[in-house]
């Protein structure tokens, strides 16, 4: 009988050595370094401007302009934790007269802090394109997280005059391509 | 949202729990095996458990990933760690969290010596999760958009219930003839907090556009069901979390959270006296959530199309932001709602053989011990919130000697095709303890198991059963 007993004790202690038994080292500490870096992008903005919209009382009115809040830029997330800004504009002029695509950035108190122009061609015959790639890197991104207004512009140049019924527009696409580092 | 995601990681390594206790199940010399199956073949004159001690059980568990693949001292970095986890999974694979204790437990037998009529009953505490890995959110926010245009992420990967409860319970076993036993334990669960997220639907996608760059839409059909939390939710809560929820857990467990109730059925049946069928449903039940309820739902449709869209009409541009804040409102409801327990399922064929009753003693005591030996398999299926999730058995019971019982099992699942699990009851006079494990492969070094469960408990038992 004693026998029997010190066997079951032996057996439950094997199991006790499977209950408690090993494990590789673990460092939970190391959740701390996690990090990642997503990258968004998402449409800007999209505009566009039928020749007859440079018309106005019968003469040419050859500017256009239009103001969009944009204080997402600046909030606290984007303040710490955008580290790069791709902006790309694409512009199709199918209009038989050049323009310069302006595209301003305004702070908070409404002053203009960068600038950006893009000159368009006229059409002749076929569709002018214009692309531009603006990138925000470390060196200048808080031109971007200290802007809370964009103006878009379109400033008709010299040449060949327009009718209320001349053909093509004017139109731009854009983008924007954002990359956080969350830490 | 980092720190989010940090949670969920630790959340899915430290608590991951499946809920197949394959070697307790039909071990009936114990008598915790009625509470997997009501109808099982087991005896005593009465039993009662040490409180707090007789019955600790938790088990492991995750389909996609283990500790050691997210926090192995290996020098690589950790978000590498996270994303090749995210990598190995898809949205099937899950985490589920169950851990049981028992606060206090006892039987009886009803009628006179003749009678095989059994009434046990007890209360214990249970931890119930289940959380999908939610693939495409977790790719959407480790990566981005930018090289996934054209994916449409699936916001229904979102799905995720946890509740703390206690149950209490009575049951009846009920041996009907020579062949038949039936059992049923009704009862009732006093849930102390719940969060239930399982029906969510919806999408993200982003496409290449025509005139717009991109066509971006989001559908959104989420809603998140709490009870008993909303004060911790509270974003001006500023209490003692300790105290005030072990307040909470004391004030809840005893009928004062939201109560629902539920019934367990089962059976075994000898066609012969040595072949026996078994089958149990455990946990046909719900709650009704009705005290300190909070939802939050986020419905709703948006195609975001810039900042600037709208440059011909009188100069006015819409505030993208706020229009998707309205598209898609963050709302807050307070109503009633009600959870399904996980439904449990078990089945066992056994053949039983080395009929001891002649060979080792003439001890007439133990009536029911005619076989030293059987095999058999046991099936276990249980309800999720997408595909049940299934385990297959097969074992070896041995009564080593008198007083000590010996199962080894080995499981095929969801987890693993290598589960091999042990349990041992030992009963010294009264004195009964039982210690059971799963997946002891996987015990030489637990980091990398990708499930682990045990039991353990000690009881003090007059007449018990050895068969």
């Amino acid at each position: 009988m004693k026998f029997a007993f010190f066997t079951r004790i032996i057996l439950i202690a094997a199991l006790g050595y499977f209950l408690f038994s090993c494990s590789s080292d673990l460092d939970f500490e190391q959740a701390k370094e996690f990090n990642i870096q997503p990258v968004f992008t998402t449409n800007l903005a999209y505009i566009k401007a039928d020749s007859s919209d440079f018309i106005a009382g019968g003469a040419e009115s050859p500017l256009l302009s239009y103001t969009s809040n944009v204080d997402f830029l600046n909030t606290s997330f984007v303040e710490d934790e955008l580290v790069k800004t791709e902006m790309y504009f694409k512009i199709k002029n199918t209009i038989n007269r050049p323009f310069a695509f302006n595209v301003s950035f305004i702070d908070a108190l409404g002053k203009p802090i960068y600038n950006l122009r893009m000159d368009v061609p006229a059409a002749t015959g076929t569709e002018a394109i214009v692309e531009k790639t603006e990138i925000f890197t470390a060196a200048n991104i808080d031109i971007l997280k200290s802007t809370a207004q964009m103006n878009f512009s379109i400033l008709m140049l010299n040449g060949t005059p327009i009718t209320g019924s001349t053909p093509g527009r004017i139109e731009l696409s854009s983008s924007i391509t954002a990359y956080f580092d969350i830490k | 949202m980092k720190k989010t995601i940090i949670y969920v990681a630790l959340f899915f390594s430290c608590y991951c729990f499946s809920q197949n206790k394959e070697v307790l199940y039909n071990f009936t010399p114990q008598p915790q095996s009625l509470l997997l199956n009501p109808g099982a073949d087991v005896k005593y004159k009465w039993f009662f458990g040490l409180p707090l001690l007789s019955g600790i059980s938790g088990n492991v568990g995750s389909t996609g990933f283990d500790a050691y693949s997210l926090f192995a001292k290996d020098g690589v970095d950790f978000s590498t760690k996270v994303k090749n986890a995210v990598a190995s999974t898809n949205s099937n694979d899950y985490v589920t969290a169950n851990q049981q204790l028992e606060i206090f437990t006892g039987g009886f037998r009803v009628g006179g010596e003749e009678s095989k009529t059994y009434v046990s009953f007890g209360m214990y505490q249970e931890l119930d999760s289940f959380i999908y890995i939610p693939t495409d959110l977790a790719i959407l926010s480790l990566y981005g958009n930018k090289d996934y245009i054209g994916k449409s992420f699936d916001l229904g990967d979102l799905s995720v219930k946890a509740e703390l409860l206690t149950v209490f319970h009575i049951g009846f076993n009920k041996q009907i003839n020579e062949k038949l036993i039936l059992g049923a334990r009704g009862k009732i669960y006093s849930s102390i907090f719940n969060g239930t997220s399982t029906h969510n639907s919806g999408y993200f996608v982003t496409s290449q556009g025509e005139n717009l760059l991109y066509e971006q839409s989001i559908r959104s059909d989420l809603m998140l069901n709490t009870s008993g939390v909303s004060k911790y939710l509270d974003e001006n809560y500023d209490g003692d979390i300790a105290n005030d929820m072990t307040d909470d857990i004391t004030q809840r467990a005893f009928f004062g959270g939201n109560l629902g109730l539920g019934i367990d059925l089962g059976l075994t049946y000898y066609p012969k006296r040595n072949i026996q069928l078994t089958a149990s449903l455990v946990d046909i039940g719900f709650i009704n959530h009705s005290k300190d309820v909070e939802s939050f739902t986020l419905k709703g449709d948006y195609n975001f199309k810039g900042v600037i869209t709208d440059f011909n009409s009188a100069g006015t541009v819409g505030d993208a932001y706020g229009d998707f804040k309205d598209a898609i409102p963050l709302d807050t409801l307070y109503y009633k709602y009600t959870t399904w327990r996980p439904l449990k399922f078990y089945s066992s064929f056994q053949y039983s053989f080395e009929e001891d009753r002649s060979t080792e003693c003439n001890c007439t005591s133990s009536e029911d011990s005619w076989y030293r030996s059987a095999l058999g398999v046991q099936l276990f299926a249980m309800s999720t919130p997408k595909q049940p999730m299934l385990a297959l058995t097969g074992y070896y019971r041995r009564r080593i000697f008198q007083g000590l019982q010996m199962k080894a099992a080995y499981t095929v699942d969801s987890y693993t095709a290598s589960n091999i699990g042990l349990g041992l009851i030992a009963k010294i006079g009264v004195f009964n303890f039982y210690a059971m494990a799963s997946n002891l492969l996987a015990y030489k070094d637990i980091s990398k198991a990708n499930a682990l469960s045990f039991q353990v408990g000690f009881n003090i038992i007059s007449g018990g059963s050895t068969k």
